[in-house]
């Protein structure tokens, strides 16, 4: 940690839908090369907090910087031109198209005769092969349908895309929730490359033991507050896990 | 599924199809009736009727064999019985038995044909063009659609002048209930009387809907005149649930079972029957004559009728009706 | 599991082999997955074994020419109905649409107009009922189903009811007409051009284009595509409009044939073309589809009556036949896929 501003630092958000009070005045900072491991029971207020972040609430109060530069997210694209990105579980990929559509889906390389843009496959295509084996992916064909991928490898491929298209900000959202403990691993491994690459990283998770592997740093939220902050040295899983558990005031 | 019923399943499936068309029997004759309607259609069902069984009474005698194939389209379309037309007419049969919906489209087709030496016999509905400017067929079999419905508006006037009359069409477009209807309404207008057409459609719960509506708009409408079994029933049907018998002249065509059983108990004062059956029937036997001992055909219409089945006659036809040929 | 762990994990497999994929399909069958179309190749070499058995007359030069005329046809509006159902919308009014378009063709060249201006005209005619599905569909957000449902009985009826049930006929010759669909070599004819030419810009279009990878997206998983900023209404309106252009362009291709036009023109169309899709491997549920697949479906289904009439059965058969193949097709289409996605 350096002494400039956070990369990205959420101050005092709140937010409220109708009469419950999603978020309390949560402070939040991130950085390169740093996993914030965000936990917190159902309905702590992780989703929401992400959702701000990417653009798809907005804020009662609060403000968000990057930098100590005040921003204006309105939209998830005005979050994505910022480079905030982020990893739902389904919504990452398309499923009957190849990995390279996939990968430059929305920013594709074209030549262009008139008005007419047509793909330039061929560049893509060893483009994608390249990123998916500079993080370590070993993918058959780059044509290959995403259908045809497993869950651990679908991730992958979209952390990949993530870094190669200059993410700064990763946000990935029960990222190994529905893996297996192999493919589980495969993700884990990606996402400490991620990190080693200079990406800031936002886990959420209910699975402590996994996140715990990669993380930095952990948050825990409860009912809309941050309650707990501290790096990963000073704490136990199962400290958090407890914490978790039965409330804050168990520690 | 195993490897083993993927190949197991097309090879069944051959065998299923060969069995269905035998294909292993020799054809002596074939010939190919195509029209725009078919056996959904009760009318064309006579039509299809008179050809199997001219046919079967060729092939009893045991020496020479006919196969006879009745194509047409399910729901009225150009298009599709063009596709049947030229199929036929590409197996290279022995003769084609063809209605005319649409004469511009058929012309090229049959004019290629009949250069080939394929003998053609229009039903139904003729070409309706001079001598020297149409499709040139050899004869045509058939009731002149337009003449008759005329006569028919002529039987209902015999009866008294309607206040109003309807045409109950059952399909739009269809260019032989289009000719039919017209005929009819020119007629009555002609004597004075308002007539109109009714689409019923081809549903009969929904036709009768329909004709309430009608009914319940114009009040005064005394005269109906149904294209088929299609539109005789949703009339008949409507007739006796109003009690309008006798208020209501009602004339229809063809003939079902409820029709038959409407010219009896006097709901309908009478039915028209081109005698579509002969439609069927005498071109399979000209066809045959012609290719076996050379007859040259007729050079004129064959009208088949039409003719009246009113309460004078009816007890006559009645069997037959039931027994699908009239 | 710690950090040291992990970490040396992954140092010894980047010097050694990568560990064998998750999947275990065979390279055969993941070919097989990627190319959808083949069930329709496969299904269509199938008929074609039969018909030789069944109806030999079906294979001399005529009858073929006769067959590819109506497969031409019809595979215009398959082809362009491809597109609009792999960004998962469908439209069923496109016989309403080349029936009327049709109509207007007819109608302007009788009026006097230039046979060229009149197809201009009808075929952008095509394009605006097409943008008229694609809006209805887009601002009510009604199921695509169920709004070119509404739209195919309004222009039917308006067809009907503008004509009074009677046809147009075009009895001269016009030079026109065989640009569209005039006579080439024996039986085939100039709307195999046209066909083959559509053909080659749809696929072209789908595969090497962002704006193919656009309707995919849209199609495939809508909420991941316009997270990723596709404008995914707008792709799907182009493709509403693209079936409105490729049925019109078809009825006045039609008209040129047989210089006639009844109000019940096109009249079920909808149904096998959107059969033809399918067979050839597109989605009925979007996302997926091919010009190949089309295709080779379209050939299929146009090849069955003809080749049921060359067979001498009587053609209340051809209903049924079709039924019975797209359902086969679809189930072997969904089998290759579960056997894949093991």
């Amino acid at each position: 940690m350096t002494g400039e501003a956070p990369l990205f630092r959420m101050e005092n958000v709140s937010k409220s839908f109708g009469a419950v009070q999603a978020l309390q005045d949560v402070t939040i900072d991130v950085n390169e090369n740093e996993v914030v491991g965000l936990v917190g029971d159902n309905g702590a207020g992780k989703s929401t907090l992400i959702k701000a972040l990417t653009g798809v609430y907005p804020l009662d109060s609060g403000n968000i910087y990057h930098r100590g530069r005040l921003l204006r997210i309105r939209s998830p694209k005005d979050a994505r031109d910022l480079g905030i990105e982020t990893l739902y579980q389904d919504l990452a990929l398309i499923p009957l198209l190849s990995v390279s559509r996939n990968f430059y889906l929305g920013r594709e390389l074209v030549h262009s005769i008139g008005p007419m843009k047509f793909n330039k496959k061929r560049e893509m295509d060893a483009n994608v092969s390249r990123a998916l084996m500079d993080i370590g992916i070993r993918m058959r064909s780059p044509d290959e349908e995403v259908e045809i991928l497993s869950g651990g490898e679908r991730q992958s491929v979209a952390i990949a895309r993530a870094i190669h298209f200059g993410a700064k900000l990763l946000i990935l959202d029960e990222p190994t929730a529905a893996l297996s403990i192999k493919e589980s691993q495969r993700v884990l491994e990606y996402v400490l490359e991620a990190r080693e690459r200079g990406l800031a990283i936002v886990f959420i998770t209910h699975n402590i033991y996994h996140v715990y592997s990669v993380a930095t740093r952990f948050v825990v939220l409860e009912h809309g507050k941050k309650v707990f902050e501290c790096r990963k040295d000073e704490i136990t899983p199962e400290a958090i896990i407890e914490m978790v558990k039965s409330g804050y005031n168990v520690l | 599924m195993s490897r083993k019923a993927w190949v197991l399943l097309p090879a069944l499936l051959s065998m299923f199809l060969c069995a269905t068309f035998s294909f292993s029997q020799a054809k002596q004759y074939s010939f190919y009736v195509v029209a725009h309607g078919g056996p959904s259609d009760p009318y064309w069902a006579r039509v299809m009727r008179g050809m199997e069984e001219a046919a079967a009474m060729i092939n009893a005698n045991g020496a020479d064999h006919v196969k006879a194939v009745y194509l047409a389209p399910t729901q009225y379309s150009v298009a599709q019985f063009l596709e049947m037309l030229n199929s036929a007419i590409d197996s290279r049969p022995d003769g084609i038995v063809v209605s005319m919906p649409d004469y511009t489209a058929e012309d090229a087709p049959l004019r290629a044909a009949i250069s080939k030496g394929i003998p053609v016999i229009a039903i139904d509905l003729p070409d309706p063009r001079a001598a020297n400017q149409r499709i040139p067929y050899q004869c045509f079999v058939g009731a002149d659609l337009y003449l008759y419905a005329k006569a028919a508006a002529a039987k209902v006037l015999a009866v008294r002048k309607p206040k109003r009359a309807v045409v109950f069409i059952h399909e739009v477009g269809n260019k032989g209930l289009e000719v039919q209807a017209q005929g009819f309404i020119d007629a009555m207008a002609k004597a004075g009387v308002p007539a109109e057409r009714l689409a019923t459609g081809l549903d009969p719960s929904q036709a009768l809907e329909i004709a309430r509506g009608y009914f319940s708009k114009h009040p005064e409408t005394d005269a109906i005149f149904s294209l088929g079994p299609l539109g005789n029933q949703p009339a008949i049907t409507y007739i006796h649930e109003e009690h309008l018998e006798g208020k209501v002249i009602l004339g229809c065509k063809d003939f079902d079972v409820l029709t038959l059983k409407a010219i009896q108990d006097g709901t309908a004062l009478f039915t028209l029957v081109p005698q579509q059956y002969l439609m069927g029937y005498i071109p399979i036997q000209f066809l045959y004559l012609q290719k076996k001992y050379g007859f040259k055909m007729p050079e004129q219409e064959i009208i088949t009728g039409p003719t009246w089945v009113d309460s004078s006659n009816v007890a006559l036809v009645a069997p037959l009706v039931e027994r699908g040929y009239w | 599991m710690t950090n040291k762990d992990l970490a040396s994990t992954r140092k010894n497999q980047e010097g050694a082999n990568a560990p064998p994929p998750e999947n275990r399909s065979t390279n055969l069958q993941i070919w097989l997955h990627r190319h959808p179309e083949l069930a329709a190749v496969f299904g269509w070499v199938v008929m074609l074994v039969v018909f030789a058995f069944i109806a030999p007359t079906l294979f001399n030069v005529d009858s073929l020419g006769n067959v590819i005329t109506v497969v031409a046809e019809m595979g215009i509006v398959a082809i362009g109905i491809t597109p609009l159902m792999i960004c998962g919308e469908i439209d069923l009014s496109v016989g309403a649409v080349l029936g009327t378009s049709a109509m207007l063709f007819a109608v302007t060249i009788k009026s006097g107009l230039p046979p060229v201006l009149s197809f201009v005209l009808a075929v952008a005619f095509g394009g605006i009922l097409g943008a008229f599905n694609g809006i209805i569909t887009i601002r009510t957000r009604i199921p695509s189903f169920i709004a070119t449902l509404g739209t195919m009985m309004i222009w039917r009826g308006l067809l009907v009811g503008f004509t009074g049930g009677f046809p147009v006929y075009e009895e001269r010759n016009i030079r026109f007409f065989d640009m569209l669909n005039g006579l080439v070599i024996h039986q085939f004819r100039a709307s195999t051009l046209w066909l083959f030419a559509l053909a080659i810009i749809i696929h072209t279009v789908l595969v090497r284009t962002p704006f193919g990878t656009a309707i995919f997206a849209t199609g495939g998983n809508k909420t991941a595509a316009m997270m990723l900023g596709i404008r995914t209404n707008r792709v799907k309106l182009i493709a509403f409009v693209f079936v409105g252009l490729t049925a019109a362009l078809a009825g006045t291709i039609q008209f040129a044939r047989f210089h006639s036009v009844d109000p019940l023109r096109g009249q079920g169309l909808e149904l096998e073309v959107i059969a033809a899709a399918v067979i050839g491997g597109t989605l009925f549920t979007g996302g997926a589809g091919t010009v190949l697949g089309t295709l080779f479906g379209t050939l299929l289904v146009g090849m069955v009556r003809s080749g049921l009439a060359h067979a001498g059965a009587p053609a209340y058969w051809y209903e049924t036949f079709v039924g019975v193949i797209l359902i086969l097709a679809v189930v072997l289409n969904t089998k290759l896929k579960e056997t894949v996605l093991r």
